[in-house]
């Protein structure tokens, strides 16, 4: 935290030569979100956060693009701050390269993502029973262009990143040896679809099983398509990791808007880990009223373990780009399983607003 | 043989003559209704690049602006950039053919979506798809002249618009005002599939750029919501030279 004001008067540095020469190009964005959440269970405790998530991006050539955000927070819990992005862009030819701190996302499925396995979730973020947003990791990526429709991409991250440090459980050492790769072929409106195949090697985000971030090689393929005016999409992925028994995940879904209004969504979701089957339903609504603002009912049923979330959500649009959000998560059942364990009852309130 | 030759010209003097009326009656002939509807369209240019300010106006009497920029070429491609409000900067949408993919800068990726339907809201406005789209009218429509008034202190053909396959149409019908002189729609009044009048459009600050005579501003009135959208059009570039390479996912995933 103490490198902080440096870091922004670093940043302020960096703007100023741009300005008389490019002002048009340099852009600064960012969004301030407050938010009270009350644990409904015994404790009854009320936590508050404020988040401070800055962005700036200059167009420095014709050919070249900078972006940097900050998440930065405080709160009961613990304050922090966090480099989210910071790149640069290059385009050369039919060839796009990203160098830099970010967050890379693969694959079709909603929320669940078998070949999104970049980025690990950001934690500190808990709003839904799955993290919306992922941590920047270090990158390389490529993208070349072989024709408009069909792109071959690169990615090297030099070190590995886990979502979660655990005490005691060693981070692998920072060398070429320990580096994570991957590579994804995309074809794009073949037979009105576009689809994906992908491999990774690097490690697990999660130290679950084994007590160790396992190394693993995960190849998986994605699909999305329109059928009468429904998207559909599936992903799977296959993973090998060093020990232990390869496991596999798939997601299988689609959406559709009736009318102009009412947005449904569903998606199933089967994970095989180390012999503990998980199945997922996932249903999502969305409907405005009063024109303006939103109506959200997400739901979450877990088979194997008769476990329901429901997580609703009203949207109270104050102005163009100002809400405030009431949402809450409910379980009924004994909240397990990778995505559902530790959950509880809560109510958020929270005011957001972008500029 | 001097009579044959004089028969022969007075033949072709009466066959001149005879072709000077005829064109002359051609001439002072009124266009019909798919002919004026056919001119009208031809009063569009093949690409477009375009700042637009959009006011959603709610029945609440709530306001939202949405600015976006738009490129358009011919009647395949389109793509739509958000610049603001802050929470949508940066969106985009992709249209080619009957392909369309979406970029959200929180997702970090470009998703294909389900393809748009013509009578679907454009971006949560008054104005449907094929109200804003560049399909040609003319195609699905045929036009019956109504007759001829002044509208906005204008000489204008009113069409009525009926469409040629009813289970295809959106509306099932229109009445349209063109500009006698210069080929552009004034006022258009939109009708659902019972026969009520839906919304109307109404088109005005008509200016001639490059040769065409187009409207910087649109007002959809929604008259059984009681919304309406007003499009303004900050800046225009007509007929301006856009590679196919802008309307690809490429492009759309660049900031």
């Amino acid at each position: 935290m103490r490198c902080l004001p440096y870091l922004f008067l670093l940043w302020c540095l960096l703007l100023i030569p741009n300005f008389g020469a490019a002002q048009s190009s340099l852009d600064i964005n960012g969004k301030i979100e407050t938010r009270l959440s009350f644990d409904l269970d015994e404790s009854e405790a009320i936590w508050s956060r404020t988040a401070f998530k800055p962005e700036l991006d200059s167009q420095i050539s014709e050919n070249t693009h900078a972006h940097v955000s900050l998440k930065m927070y405080t709160g009961e819990l613990h304050s922090d701050w966090n480099l989210q992005e910071a790149y640069i862009d290059y385009y050369l030819g039919s060839l796009d390269l990203r160098a830099g701190v970010q967050i890379i996302s693969w694959g079709t499925a909603y929320s669940i993502g078998p070949t999104d396995n970049l980025n690990p979730f950001d934690l500190s973020e808990e709003e839904t029973f799955i993290p919306e947003e992922k941590l920047g990791v270090t990158a390389l990526r490529l993208k070349y262009y072989l024709l408009t429709n069909i792109i071959l991409t690169g990615v090297y991250i030099p070190y590995f990143m886990p979502a979660l440090e655990v005490p005691g459980i060693a981070l692998p050492e920072k060398n070429l040896e320990n580096s994570e790769y991957a590579c994804k072929l995309t074809a794009q409106s073949i037979i009105g679809c576009d689809l994906s195949a992908s491999y990774f090697k690097g490690r697990e985000d999660y130290p679950w099983i084994t007590g160790e971030y396992r190394e693993v090689d995960i190849f998986g393929g994605d699909i999305i398509g329109t059928l009468r005016k429904v998207a559909l999409w599936a992903e799977g992925a296959y993973n090998l990791p060093e020990s232990g028994d390869a496991y596999y995940q798939i997601a299988v879904g689609g959406e559709y808007t009736f009318g102009d209004d009412l947005y449904c969504l569903a998606q199933y979701y089967h994970r095989n880990y180390e012999n503990i089957q998980e199945h997922y339903i996932m249903t999502v609504l969305r409907y405005p009223f009063l024109d303006i603002h939103t109506l959200q009912l997400g739901m979450a049923y877990e088979t194997e373990n008769n476990i329901i979330i429901i997580y609703p959500e009203a949207t109270y649009s104050l102005a163009d780009a100002a809400n405030i959000v009431l949402s809450g998560i409910f379980v009924q059942g004994e909240a397990a399983g990778t995505f559902m364990s530790g959950l509880k009852n809560k109510i958020y309130l929270k005011v957001e607003s972008s500029f | 043989m001097s009579g044959k030759i004089k028969n022969m010209g007075v033949m072709g003097f009466g066959l001149v003559m005879g072709l000077l009326i005829f064109t002359a009656s051609a001439g002072a002939k009124e266009l019909t209704g798919n002919e004026i509807l056919e001119k009208e369209e031809a009063n569009r240019p093949d690409s477009e690049i375009m700042i637009n300010e959009m006011s959603i106006v709610h029945k609440s009497g709530a306001k939202r602006i949405r600015k976006i920029k738009i490129w358009m070429k011919g009647d395949d491609y389109t793509l739509v950039r958000f610049l603001s409000p802050a929470n949508l900067k940066g969106t985009g949408f992709l249209s080619v053919k009957d392909d369309d993919w979406l970029y959200l800068p929180a997702l970090r990726k470009v998703r294909r979506i389900a393809g748009k339907e013509k009578g679907k809201s454009f971006m949560g406005s008054d104005f449907s798809y094929e109200d804003v789209g560049t399909d040609s009218l003319a195609d699905k429509y045929d036009a019956e002249l109504l007759g001829i008034e002044k509208y906005a202190e204008r000489d204008c053909y009113i069409l009525k618009l009926v469409p040629k396959d009813t289970k295809a149409a959106i509306y099932s019908k229109q009445k349209r005002w063109v500009d006698k002189a210069r080929f552009n729609q004034m006022k258009t009044e939109y009708y659902d599939e019972h026969g009520d009048l839906l919304k109307v459009m109404y088109l005005s600050e008509v200016e001639e750029i490059e040769g065409f005579w187009l409207s910087k501003r649109m007002e959809m009135q929604n008259v059984q919501k009681g919304s309406k959208t007003i499009i303004v059009e900050k800046e225009v570039k007509v007929n301006p030279k856009i590679s196919d390479k802008m309307f690809t996912t490429r492009q759309l995933e660049r900031q």
